[in-house]
């Protein structure tokens, strides 16, 4: 990709300016791309989940109020934030590490066909786990830092979900690693040629998806923010920008782990007749669509019913479907 | 001779505003009609409901009348996350505290909604021993709703009329209590 | 048909008891010395479970206070009344005996002004704590200081 747009831009500009121009549109497009995404899926979402209450959802905004959302954005940039008492360092912090994880996150996966990335690592699937590994420190570090009861009840329980859910993330990972052989997301739709893995490993998917949900504490797994007892759980001191990062941060996350189930289980780009973009974008808005539904179907889990679970059916079925993964592959 | 040398200082005062300031004045405008378009279009509420007026707000946020069409959504989050306080229902005297308790945690810009009888002059209770007899006696009023208790339609239109205050730029706060 | 419990008080608040009515479900007693309420509370409390109700009528400028018992076998109930004067509106409470008197007896305070002695927690309980005066009393005003009494230090 660096390479592809160096050679464009090196025709127009000369020797040590076209590697400037370069680095600046390799920077600030895939911002204000990753940025723009958030901003369209939330308005997806509202209307969505406006149509399954039987709402219009927003529509006075621009066109089918598809604007709406950027004015909610622009008015959380000309709020004014308001603290008592915060740890200010690591109030500051948070929400900038969290979402500079969760964009990053975006950086680091295939764009929809064969090369197109914007940053290329051969073990991106491995870097992944890492930017994921660093949310529930966070959390916990916004918690105690906002230093309110609710904020801080809602940053423990924050930390123990997702570390609860992380692990059989990354067992589940692990099994189609090792089905594959390569911790690179290209490699992984390659070998996916023939058959999708969803049906070698459908039990697999299935806690991919429950594990991911648990992970990025979108509803019905959104405990840590439980609106009805914890107003906003560790989001509650924080207002304007920040608060706005937070939510930018939460669906940059909900289209990463829809990209990651077309990448990891549905094939990728793999599909007849139409070119790689278009298969890959297809499925991806599909899995999009069917993974905001549970939100505004089904009803919040408590706290302890969702470790229970974590704990002792997930953990135990994901390390036998690695075991049962193994021993396949040894036979 | 006096006279004379006042008038020239008065020309030596006025100058007319150089390019540099043009441009700052227009780009403070532009910045301040799109940031009053966003606040139009996007009022959070809190929902400080203390009697019937609270349930005719909840049909607001419902299906029917859907209070989302206008970018008002219930997100239900704490008062830092808001920008409107939906105050419908009867303040009494030991409310009041916990009314403006709740509206000083909010982050400025943020705008008051009147809703009900009660709200406007104490309604029934006007001369009750234990009420607020409106609540402009203790903070800085946006919109008024009248009824007892409103319709939701009526909800719509204060969201619009306020919308259409915020973004002709007409709402000044002359309450000291803002955040 | 005469109730147990008035022969019972009776004898044991020895003779500072007037009846009014004692046909054992709704029995209405007078007790003239307001300092034996508590014996006589005590006295209540091995037949009737609860003080359900606690109310107070201004006979201005006397006061004259209703206690309601009632028990959870049988419909009987047993109204205890005492008339306090003008002197001093000072009672001893009940609520070390029926724990539910706490909060009428709160409600008793908030209102009407009357002092419960030996109470735990003797504070306003539906008006502001720096409200000024007792609003159900009949030689009570509602003036324009009161209508526009906040208890706010407004600065606008």
């Amino acid at each position: 990709m660096f390479s592809y747009v160096y050679g464009v831009l090196s025709r127009f500009f000369s020797a040590p300016a076209d590697l400037i121009v370069t680095l600046i549109v390799m920077l600030l497009v895939p911002l204000t791309l990753v940025a723009i995404i958030p901003v369209i899926i939330g308005w997806v979402d509202r209307k969505y989940g406006a149509r399954i209450q039987s709402r219009w959802g927003p529509t006075y905004v621009g066109p089918f109020g598809i604007l709406q959302n950027v004015a909610d954005v622009i008015k959380l940039i000309g709020k004014r934030v308001i603290t008592t008492n915060v740890d200010r360092l690591s109030y500051s912090f948070v929400p900038i590490a969290l979402t500079a994880a969760s964009f990053l996150i975006v950086v680091l996966i295939p764009w929809g066909a064969p090369g197109l990335y914007i940053l290329d690592i051969p073990y991106n699937l491995l870097f992944i786990y890492v930017l994921m590994a660093v949310s529930p420190l966070l959390i916990l570090l916004a918690g105690w830092s906002e230093n309110n009861k609710y904020s801080i009840i809602g940053g423990f329980r924050g930390a123990t979900q997702i570390a609860t859910y992380e692990l059989t993330l990354i067992i589940t990972i692990l099994s189609v690693a090792m089905l594959s052989g390569s911790y690179n997301i290209s490699d992984i739709v390659a070998s996916q040629k023939h058959l999708w893995y969803v049906v070698y490993l459908p039990i697999t998917f299935l806690m991919f998806v429950v594990a991911g949900y648990a992970v990025i504490e979108r509803d019905p797994f959104d405990i840590p923010e439980a609106t009805q007892e914890l107003l906003a759980g560790w989001k509650i001191e924080y207002s304007g920008l920040r608060y706005g990062m937070f939510l930018l941060s939460d669906y940059i996350k909900m289209f990463a782990l829809s990209m990651l189930t077309v990448y990891l289980f549905f094939g990728g780009w793999n599909g007849p007749l139409l070119p790689a973009f278009a298969w890959f974008w297809i499925k991806t808005i599909i899995a999009m669509m069917i993974l905001l539904t549970p939100r505004w179907v089904y009803p919040r889990l408590r706290i302890d019913q969702l470790v229970k679970f974590g704990w002792n059916w997930m953990l135990p079925l994901s390390i036998l479907n690695l075991l049962v993964v193994g021993a396949v592959l040894l036979v | 001779m006096n006279l004379e040398s006042e008038e020239k200082n008065a020309a030596d005062e006025f100058s007319y505003p150089g390019l540099g300031d043009v441009i700052f004045m227009k780009a403070e405008k532009f910045i301040e009609t799109v940031l009053n378009w966003g606040r139009g279009w996007s009022l959070w509420p809190v929902t400080f409901g203390t009697s019937c007026c609270a349930i005719e707000m909840m049909t607001f946020g419902a299906t029917k009348v859907d209070a989302d069409r206008m970018g008002v959504l219930f997100v239900g989050d704490s008062p830092r996350q808001s920008d409107l306080i939906l105050v419908s229902g009867t303040i009494t005297k030991k409310m009041a505290r916990r009314l403006i308790n709740v509206y000083e945690q909010m982050p400025s810009p943020k705008y008051v909604v009147a809703v009900g009888a009660c709200n406007i002059s104490g309604g029934l209770y006007h001369d009750s021993y234990n009420t607020i007899a409106g609540i402009d006696r203790i903070m800085q009023v946006d919109v008024h709703i009248p009824g007892c208790p409103p319709r939701p339609e009526q909800f719509q239109d204060a969201v619009k009329v306020l919308r259409e205050l915020i973004q002709k730029n007409k709402i000044e706060r002359y309450d000291k209590r803002t955040s | 048909m005469t109730s147990e419990l008035v022969e019972k008080l009776k004898s044991g608040l020895k003779g500072n008891i007037t009846v009014i009515s004692d046909d054992g479900v709704n029995d209405v007693v007078v007790l003239s010395d307001k300092k034996l309420i508590k014996s006589a509370a005590e006295l209540i409390k091995g037949t009737h479970d609860i003080l359900f109700m606690l109310t107070i009528v201004d006979r201005n400028p006397n006061f004259e206070l209703n206690y309601l018992f009632s028990n959870y076998r049988n419909k009987n109930i047993i109204i205890l009344r005492v008339n306090i004067t003008q002197d001093d509106y000072k009672i001893d409470t009940v609520s070390k005996v029926f724990p539910s008197a706490d909060w009428e007896e709160r409600e008793a305070y908030d209102l009407f002004g009357i002092e419960f002695k030996g109470h735990p927690d003797l504070r306003r309980i539906l008006l502001p704590e720096d409200w000024p005066g007792h609003p159900l009393r009949k030689d009570f005003e509602v003036t324009d200081d009161v209508r526009n009494w906040t208890g706010l230090d407004l600065k606008f």
